[in-house]
């Protein structure tokens, strides 16, 4: 059994999460609240996997959000209907491990729960889009290799569909996904303060 | 500087004005064709045949003149009228090709104009130097003072290019007209040739500030119209979004709020995932910089396999305006192409279609994750089929599949600026 907590203000969406759950023989819905806060303060069941939506409507910054809950040892995916670049980006750096789009079918969101639950990070075309075409100044560098896994996940292949387009083993795609997705966390390394940029950037040994 | 490869073309392109090649020629010298000229181009152009006009009209007489034995030497005045000529010719030549005279030439013309003076009428017995049929020098020296007057910057400079045609003129009256009455020839001879200058100068720098003046006022419309015409594409393109909202997402939530639709049948939530990517794509669209040929062609051509029932995840960069319109169109229907062969053969309903833009190339891929196919044995009507590949590359593209049973298919379009 895989408990699994959300964090959404959309009610539909959390009703349909509670009855698509239980078709499921795996999953349950332990807590479904619409901030951050409120699944941080309450006494909940320790779920394996937090949905969080990427735009809360009391304003909050999901790199932040991801920040606050990932500091506390969740695991997080994020969920949205549409999704600014930028946030996205934020999301993974601060250690989102996936983003996902609420179109797909619920089985495909299952399939992603239980992916996270696993430890791995779920990559979907949206999130390795995002990645392409990260608009922030601090984004990682990627190699040549990373891209071309990139762009072809991006355009909607699967891993194996991947690695015969790029010419690699299903494997080693595997492992240049997770160094982007390393390269990608120590990018977020949090700089909130503009002594704290100030340290980044001499580490960088910008000056 | 012009060079013995402008003189050159300038022949060849005498040669074949009339011919087809003259565009193409034109074209090469750099040339702008009338419509894009300014005004201010204009009126120099205007000026130079003027001028031009005037020089021919001052050459008419010397030409028939040319046996004439009242000059001293015949021959040495037919060297002179043939040197003037061809000076004529050059420097007129190359102010027709670039649309207005080097001042290094206008110097050069003044001089000989001054050499001219002096040459022609020590060529002359003394009596005649004033015939202006046999001394031709002086209404070419009038008409260098109005090039000079017209061509040379600041005014400082067209007065000293005048004040050396007025010394020659000044030194061979002198020669010529020792004597009372001295004072009275110089008077005339100076006035027509200063106000020779002046009118002309004057005239030229009135034209090109009334060019100027044409050519804002013109630009001035022209933004304003392009104006109001984005601005009209604009309603226009609200107006038919709120149409297609309307027809779509409003209708189907319409109709689910009053309970007329089940949200829980497949029918249903299809239909719903289409609004949806409906409302999605718009929001694209509005996100992007400036909406792109190409874009529409795309949403054209997936609309069309979406009525098939295919339901198409998009994404696009920001592509540029102006890729060329063979390009879209071959990249458009190589799409269309690729979707059918989903809707025919993956045996799945839903697919991906990316378009890329990055450092001038544009990528689009139709991925699909049905049941793909073994290239190597290519079936006909399956795999890559001959129309994709001729259009790219038609297009000055290039198409790539790649595909395994099971693995699904992928069709990379792929052209380079």
């Amino acid at each position: 059994m895989i408990p699994v907590a959300a964090v959404d203000d959309d009610r539909m969406l959390l009703d349909g999460l509670r009855f698509g759950f239980a078709e499921t023989t795996d999953l349950r819905l332990v807590a479904a609240v619409a901030t951050v806060d409120e699944l941080l303060a309450g006494q909940w069941e320790r779920p394996d996997v937090v949905l969080l939506d990427l735009q809360l409507r009391d304003g909050s910054e999901p790199g932040h959000n991801v920040r606050r809950l990932a500091g506390a040892g969740y695991r997080v995916l994020m969920v949205s209907v549409w999704g600014d670049t930028g946030q996205i980006t934020d999301a993974f750096a601060a250690g989102a491990q996936g983003y996902v789009t609420k179109d797909h079918d619920l089985s495909e969101l299952a399939t992603a729960i239980r992916d996270v639950a696993a430890g791995e990070t779920v990559y979907t075309p949206e999130l390795a889009m995002a990645c392409l075409r990260d608009p922030s100044p601090s984004r990682p560098q990627l190699s040549p290799r990373e891209r071309a896994v990139l762009v072809a996940y991006a355009s909607g292949m699967t891993l194996d569909a991947v690695a015969r387009h790029v010419g690699i083993r299903p494997e080693t795609a595997r492992t240049y996904l997770k160094r982007v997705k390393t390269k990608y966390q120590e990018a977020g390394r949090p700089a909130h303060t503009k002594l704290e940029l100030a340290d980044r950037a001499r580490e960088d040994r910008l000056y | 500087m012009v060079t013995l490869a402008d003189g050159w073309q300038y022949l060849a392109r005498l040669v074949s004005r009339r011919s087809w090649l003259a565009p193409a020629l034109r074209a090469k010298i750099g040339q702008r064709p009338p419509a894009e000229r300014s005004g201010e181009e204009r009126a120099n152009r205007f000026m130079v045949i003027l001028l031009g006009l005037q020089r021919l009209s001052y050459v008419i007489p010397p030409l028939v003149a040319i046996g004439s034995t009242s000059y001293r030497s015949p021959a040495v005045n037919t060297t002179l009228v043939a040197v003037t000529l061809a000076w004529n010719v050059v420097l007129f030549g190359y102010a027709r090709r670039r649309g207005w005279f080097m001042p290094a030439m206008v110097w050069l013309d003044v001089g000989l104009a001054a050499a001219l003076l002096l040459a022609v009428a020590a060529n002359l017995p003394a009596s005649q130097v004033e015939n202006g049929s046999l001394n031709w020098s002086q209404r070419m020296a009038q008409a260098a003072a109005a090039l000079a007057g017209a061509a040379l910057h600041p005014i400082p400079l067209a007065a000293a290019g005048v004040s050396v045609i007025l010394a020659a003129h000044a030194v061979v009256t002198v020669a010529t007209h020792p004597g009372p009455g001295l004072a009275g020839e110089l008077a005339t001879c100076l006035n027509s040739l200063v106000w020779f200058a002046v009118i002309i100068g004057f005239g030229l720098r009135y034209l090109r500030r009334q060019g100027r003046l044409v050519d804002r006022l013109n630009a001035e419309r022209l933004a304003a119209e392009s104006r109001s015409a984005a601005e009209h594409a604009r309603h226009l393109a609200r107006v038919g979004c709120f149409r297609a909202l309307h027809d779509t997402v409003l209708a189907t939530l319409v109709m689910i709020a009053r309970g007329g639709l089940d949200p829980r049948t497949e029918q249903v939530r299809q239909r719903c995932a289409r609004d949806a990517e409906f409302v999605r794509r718009l929001m694209l669209d509005d996100a992007s910089d400036q909406p792109a040929v190409a874009a529409d062609k795309l949403i054209e051509v997936m609309s069309a396999a979406e009525a098939l029932g295919l339901r198409i995840h998009y994404h696009r960069d920001a592509l540029p305006a102006d890729l060329p319109a063979e390009v879209v169109d071959a990249v458009g229907e190589a799409t269309r192409e690729a979707l059918n062969n989903v809707a025919r053969h993956a045996g799945v309903d839903v697919c991906w279609v990316t378009a890329m833009w990055e450092d001038g190339v544009l990528t689009v891929r139709v991925v699909d994750r049905g049941s793909g196919f073994d290239p190597r044995r290519q079936p006909a009507g399956f795999g890559l089929s001959h129309s994709i590949d001729e259009r790219m590359r038609s297009a000055g593209g290039v198409a790539r599949v790649s595909s395994s049973p099971g693995g699904g298919t992928t069709v990379e379009l792929e052209w380079r600026r």
